[in-house]
């Protein structure tokens, strides 16, 4: 049983406010990711659970004690580095049984720990390698041991997997996802990457500038972002945005196309939205949008076209080998219920109702 | 067009021109020389080992010997350990580290020879400021270099101040260059301050130590100009370590081959002792690899 949560949490370095009031509870056994772009204030916020960095102001608990003054030790926490960190001059099996050396453990059951995690992780054979000798992921599995053989109240991960080349990223993606599964620890993830982010937590929170944006089941913030930073940052290729005036239930653009817009008075006329539609949610359709398509590019299950409209680029990700080509005129369509409305002036959701 | 095959040979035979021309050379040359020596006509003579055998039989060669490696047993560690806990001093950030962190280095700006007369001055019975402030305080006047008991303390004591400083920036550069997060792991595994110095910052020192140890150790066995300046190797030869016998046995008795003979075998003696050294401070994930 491990909760943790954070309130009001602030941090600042000098005159530079890092985190401006983060307020987040995290259920016993929830995999938790955090993300957002550089600089946004998510590993310091994943430094001041660990208690690697001391918060300004607020307040950190962990299974319902205080712990925003206590040094990492007290804490009960292990934390994945994204260079790993391991001790170089440590072999693997000291690098994981550090811990419970430390806290004075017997020998044979540091053993028995450090064997059980290794098996987990497929580490039995390089036990007595030293990390210079490992590969990337061998030493991304020894920083994960390394934690687990601690049996902590939190994992924390600080973008573990953005050292390794893309193809063992999606191997250790799933590893990572299996551990929980079979752990059933209470784990909270950093990342900048969405698609970590959305195929591993059971809840994303998305911050920016030092707050919360946005936070929930992946899909529920794919399928209903809260403003139009949310919206833009979920999801590959982004979603597409065109700015324009909201006319008798059309969006007007620039140059006086009607994009469509349902529900039925989500703001005056004449006020300025951003009309959103997500690349896969446009389809060819008779009598839709015209625009012209200007790079046409096949990855084999799908082909993404980018499409001049309205004077704007618009990216189309079509699920089928489309037939067309660069130059060509083609109609598009998008469901009601896939259209996103967003103030232009503070990127809010408007409500569709549909 | 040159065959590739000795390219790789003609970009390093700049480097190994100077490595012949200013090492190897002069070694073979002062190794050869040891094995020579004067005539009464003042004729150079091939000499076999004459001039180890004068050598080995000679009291005063043997005490210079002693003194040589007690000099280097005390004051290779010492400064090693003043360079460290220095650079644990000036690591910590903190308001003000530009000028210490100067400070420290600042004995390296002087010269030797500077230095040596300086100390002279400083440490002098009559007129030197440290007598008058340990009268002053009750402790009474000290003869440092003047005594035969406190001689090579005082060399010690002045060498690592010149030295420690140096030495310091080494390490310094050492510490900066561990991962501060594998100090964050060592403090969330459970670490405290302690621990973390013991089991993190110390095993991983090592290269940088054994870079300061041996460098260290090869410039104090020929250790030389405070000793011809402060005591010439006295009193009483308590400070006459022997790169001094060497230069007595060139310049003073002008037996050349007698001079190449003590080279000799201080550099045989450095080469066993930095391969020691070497050995001491060699990190376990380098011997498997």
């Amino acid at each position: 049983m491990s909760t943790m949560n954070v309130e009001n949490l602030r941090k600042a370095f000098g005159e530079t406010e890092i985190l401006r009031g983060i307020s987040l509870d995290v259920r016993d056994e929830e995999f938790i990711a955090l993300v957002g772009p550089s600089g946004c204030g998510k590993s310091t916020l994943l430094r001041l659970i660990a208690g690697l960095d001391e918060a300004t102001s607020g307040r950190i608990a962990i299974d319902g004690q205080d712990v925003t003054r206590l040094p990492p030790k007290q804490r009960d926490v292990a934390m994945v580095f994204q260079n790993y960190a391991l001790y170089p001059h440590l072999t693997v099996r000291a690098n994981m049984g550090f811990s419970l050396k430390l806290r004075g453990a017997a020998k044979a059951e540091i053993e028995d720990k450090v064997a059980g995690a290794a098996a987990i992780l497929g580490l039995d054979a390089l036990l007595d390698r030293y990390p210079g000798q490992l590969s990337g992921g061998q030493r991304q599995r020894v920083a994960t041991g390394r934690a687990i053989v601690r049996d902590p109240k939190l994992f924390l991960f600080d973008e573990p997997l953005s050292n390794l080349d893309a193809k063992l990223r999606v191997q250790m993606r799933t590893e990572i996802k299996a551990l929980h599964q079979r752990l059933r620890s209470t784990m909270i993830y950093v990342t900048h990457d969405q698609i970590e982010a959305m195929t591993l937590a059971d809840r994303i929170v998305v911050m920016q500038a030092g707050r919360i944006e946005q936070e929930g089941a992946p899909l529920d913030l794919y399928d209903r972002p809260a403003n139009a930073f949310v919206a833009g940052f979920l999801g590959s290729p982004p979603m597409n945005f065109i700015k324009g005036r909201l006319q008798d239930g059309a969006v007007v653009t620039r140059d006086g196309t009607r994009l469509p817009a349902p529900g039925t008075r989500v703001a005056d006329d004449g006020k300025t939205l951003l009309w959103g539609a997500r690349p896969e949610s446009i389809v060819p359709g008779a009598d839709g949008l015209r625009g012209t398509v200007e790079v046409v590019e096949p990855t084999g299950p799908d082909t993404q076209l980018l499409v001049r409209l309205a004077g704007e680029p618009l990216i189309v990700l079509l699920r089928t080998r489309a037939a067309v080509r660069p130059g060509e005129e083609i109609s598009l369509h998008v469901a009601a219920g896939d259209i996103h409305l967003f103030n232009a002036d503070d990127g809010s959701r408007l409500d569709t109702g549909v | 067009m040159i065959s590739s095959r000795w390219t790789p040979y003609l970009f390093l035979a700049p480097a190994l021109a100077g490595l012949l021309v200013f090492k190897l050379v002069p070694i073979a040359v002062a190794v050869g020389g040891s094995l020579t020596g004067m005539s009464l006509m003042g004729d150079l003579r091939f000499a076999g080992l004459e001039n180890f055998e004068y050598l080995f039989t000679d009291p005063e060669f043997w005490s210079s010997l002693k003194i040589t490696l007690l000099f280097n047993l005390i004051i290779n560690p010492l400064q090693l350990a003043v360079a460290f806990a220095l650079a644990l001093l000036v690591f910590q950030p903190m308001p003000g580290l530009w000028f210490f962190r100067t400070l420290l280095v600042l004995p390296m700006a002087v010269s030797t020879g500077i230095s040596a007369v300086l100390f002279g001055l400083f440490l002098d019975g009559n007129l030197g400021p440290l007598n008058g402030f340990l009268e002053w305080i009750g402790i009474g006047a000290q003869p440092f270099h003047r005594s035969q008991e406190q001689a090579l303390a005082t060399l010690i004591g002045i060498a690592t101040w010149k030295g420690a400083g140096y030495w310091m920036l080494f390490l310094l550069a050492g510490l900066y260059s561990i991962p501060a997060s594998v100090h964050e792991a060592a403090r969330i595994d459970g670490a405290s301050a302690w621990q973390r110095f013991r089991y993190v910052t110390l095993p991983m020192m090592r290269k940088p130590m054994a870079f300061v140890l041996v460098a260290d150790t090869a410039i104090n066995f020929l250790f030389f100009a405070p000793v011809y300046i402060l005591t010439s190797g006295g009193p009483s030869g308590a400070t006459s370590v022997l790169m001094f016998q060497a230069y007595r046995a060139a310049f003073t008795f002008s037996d050349i081959g007698r001079s190449l003979a003590i080279s000799t075998i201080l550099l045989a003696i450095l080469v066993v002792i930095v391969v020691l050294e070497f050995r001491l401070l060699r990190a376990p994930e380098e011997e498997r690899s």
